[in-house]
């Protein structure tokens, strides 16, 4: 090919490329201002950076010509006629309310109030969605680093929520934390679970605080209560077991062979579970191929479901596993509900345990 | 990008907080008013809140206690006082932090201090104060009546001392001559009487009887399971102790198993509504399966509306309930 021709070529090339970029460039720019023109969808927009750039702001990075503000700063120029609490009662929902909350300061008194606001702003909003919700945690998750203890301890522990949630992130993410810290993570048996995953509660005193919370501490967790009895059942204690699963119930024995226990032990940890209102299908189904004679009958009450209040304690999804159990363990007729409770009431003393085939039998009495 | 520049002050100004003018605040002043003194009747006052300032660190203990009686003042609604919600928790542990004496010094077992027992509760729970029971005259009350009072003084020290101190404080407080109520929590028994003899252990429910004590009836279960009580004094403690109203009722099926048979008499009646108590811990259905026999659910209702019931005892603590048309149910009765 001549010289002149191949120049020729990769100019006609450069030229294809440019006009591409200016294509893409103007298509770009039209869409832009298509897309930033309309006011709603520039409020969306605007939505969307705005935790962004508040959790930019809380990490100190600043971008020009978007002001990070100091939120108390702010809060006290207010004219002091103007009510705080009217101004923020008056706002329309909790997301408004998030949107004037931002994090600057950096001492921690100002910390201490902030938090202090951010629980009572937030506590009387009760709907929150999801995006809410992170927000939540990108205010106050900043306060981890230098004030864990206050922020541990600014909100009920037990009760959830986003609190739990950011501590429960911060303790799994973090190498170590304040003496104070690692304290509290006694008192809630999951967040031991935490430190000792961690290695900052090792060796004895592991296996003691753990001791130490199957006999005084409670937790709905049922890994972490399993976890709490594996001492027990490590140490060979089972009397602590049968206390610790007759105070919590069946939880108590989450991921232990109800086999290898002792039948005191499993008794008492179902009975509690009835008493309390969190019955437990598996363990009525085991007790009852064991000839455990309430456990048949609670099967019976609970799926036939005849008085209103039972549903407070046998859901309604419940129903059909309590017939399955029952269906498993009985050589009764094919009843349900309220039919197979008149069975019951009238066959009652017919019926007994029979260890040969291992069924609930009627005997023709 | 391309294009947005010229947006970047309306972006800005859409990141900035909601204005008031955007706030539909009500149209006539009036109901405005109204509306304003309701608002402020039923919030935290954020005025105060923002406001809030503690002593320095080397400030008096009379400038901290001072501090702890402002938080106390704090305009608030009586529920956003709760631990549950209350805003001030933060507050309560910087005073905790800096200046624990001042907590200890403001806390009173009858509510008179600035510090309340749950107050109190909530910080050990979060990791402060240690050693609280060393600053605290009240504390063997406390250890009584808490539990995760009672968990942090095991957790303590010397597991096997610490267990010992606190069983010796409970046998200690019940051979006083008591001015004043003390409320145990039953459920923290079991770990006290590891380290108690046997004669130790039996004192326990003839002191309790006779001595000014108050305790939950739904925990008398714990001393049941200890099999060291006769069955006499635990229903003797259960009578003493019964709640009047149903709500929080779930120990009667644990007086039924001692064989207290009015208890049985009285889940039956509740059956059919369960005494119209949804939920709250008692269930008179739960109960009847556990300790009861014979006639059950809707047939068990019906015999008993027809004044037809018979119940009779086999052997202690279990029942049967049948038809009084029906034969003698105890030769019949089938055993486990």
């Amino acid at each position: 090919m001549p010289a002149s021709d191949a120049n020729m070529g990769v100019r006609s090339g450069r030229s294809l490329y440019y006009g591409a970029l200016f294509l893409i460039f103007c298509t770009g720019y039209l869409s832009v201002q298509l897309f930033l023109s309309d006011e709603g969808r520039l409020n969306e927009f605007a939505g969307y950076l705005r935790p962004k750039v508040g959790a930019w702001c809380a990490k100190g990075i600043r971008l020009p010509g978007v002001p990070c503000q100091n939120f108390h700063a702010e809060l006290l120029e207010q004219n002091e006629d103007e009510s705080l609490t009217l101004r923020f009662a008056r706002l329309p929902n909790l997301g408004a309310v998030l949107d004037k909350l931002q994090w600057n300061g950096d001492s921690e008194i100002d910390a201490a109030r902030f938090i202090s606001l951010f629980h009572a702003l937030v506590g009387s909003r009760h709907r929150e969605s999801n995006a809410e919700r992170k927000r939540q945690i990108l205010l106050l998750d900043p306060f981890w680093k230098d004030y864990a203890d206050l922020l541990y301890a600014s909100r009920c522990i037990h009760c959830g929520g986003v609190h739990k949630e950011i501590l429960t992130a911060n303790l799994r993410y973090v190498e170590s934390v304040p003496e104070t810290v690692l304290r509290a993570t006694y008192f809630d048996p999951e967040f031991t679970s935490i430190a000792i995953d961690k290695g900052w509660i090792t060796g004895h005193r592991g296996k003691e605080i753990r001791g130490l919370q199957g006999e005084l501490q409670y937790t709905w967790d049922s890994t972490v209560a399993g976890q709490i009895a594996s001492v027990f059942t490590a140490a060979g204690d089972y009397e602590r077991l049968r206390e610790y699963a007759a105070r919590i119930g069946s939880k108590a024995l989450t991921g232990l062979d109800l086999v290898q226990l002792p039948h005191q032990i499993v008794r008492g940890a179902w009975e509690r579970d009835i008493e309390h209102g969190e019955p437990n299908v598996s363990m009525t189904g085991y007790l009852m191929q064991t000839g455990y004679r309430p456990a048949l009958r609670w099967a019976l009450w609970s799926e036939a479901d005849e008085l209103p209040y039972l549903v407070t304690r046998a859901w309604a999804d419940e129903k059909a596993s309590y017939l399955g159990v029952i269906r498993q363990h009985t050589d009764f007729p094919q009843l349900k509900g309220r039919a197979l409770t008149e069975f019951y009431s009238e066959h009652w003393q017919n019926i007994a345990w029979n260890p040969a085939t291992r069924k609930w039998t009627v005997s023709k009495g | 990008m391309a294009g947005s520049y010229q947006y970047l002050p309306d972006i800005v100004a859409a990141l900035e907080p909601l204005h008031d003018t955007d706030v539909q605040v009500g149209s006539a002043a009036q109901l405005q008013e109204r509306d304003d003194k309701a608002i402020l009747e039923n919030s935290v006052d954020l005025d105060v809140l923002v406001r809030l300032t503690p002593p320095a660190h080397e400030a008096p203990l009379s400038e901290w206690k001072a501090f702890l009686r402002t938080l106390d003042t704090v305009p608030m609604p009586d529920h956003a006082r709760d631990v549950a919600s209350n805003p001030l928790l933060v507050w309560y542990a910087y005073v905790a932090k800096y200046r624990p004496e001042a907590i200890y010094a403001s806390y009173d077992t009858h509510g008179r201090g600035s510090v309340s027992l749950w107050m109190l509760e909530q910080l050990i729970r979060s990791g402060f104060l240690p050693d609280w029971y060393d600053h605290n005259p009240q504390a063997t009350w406390i250890l009584m009546y808490n539990n995760t009072a009672a968990y942090s003084y095991a957790l303590a020290g010397d597991e096997k001392k610490a267990r010992r101190k606190l069983a010796e404080r409970l046998l200690n407080a019940l051979s006083e001559q008591q001015l004043e109520t003390l409320y145990i929590d039953l459920s923290q028994l079991p770990y006290m009487m590891r380290a108690m003899n046997k004669e130790e252990i039996q004192s326990l429910v003839p002191l309790m009887l006779k001595n000014n004590v108050e305790i939950d009836p739904r925990e008398i279960t714990y001393l049941v399971q200890s099999g060291h009580y006769q069955r006499d004094d635990l229903l003797a403690l259960m009578r003493q102790h019964a709640y009047t109203e149903k709500m929080m009722s779930s120990f009667v099926a644990t007086a039924a198993r001692l064989g207290a048979q009015e208890y049985i008499e009285t889940l039956v009646a509740d059956l059919p509504d369960n005494a119209r108590q949804p939920l709250n811990f008692y269930c008179a259905a739960c109960a009847l399966a556990l300790v009861s026999d014979g006639l059950i659910a809707e047939r068990l209702v019906e015999v008993y509306k027809q004044g037809q019931l018979s119940i009779t005892e086999p052997a202690i603590g279990e029942y049967v309930l049948s038809s009084a048309a029906d034969s003698s149910p105890e030769s019949k009765h089938a055993s486990e």
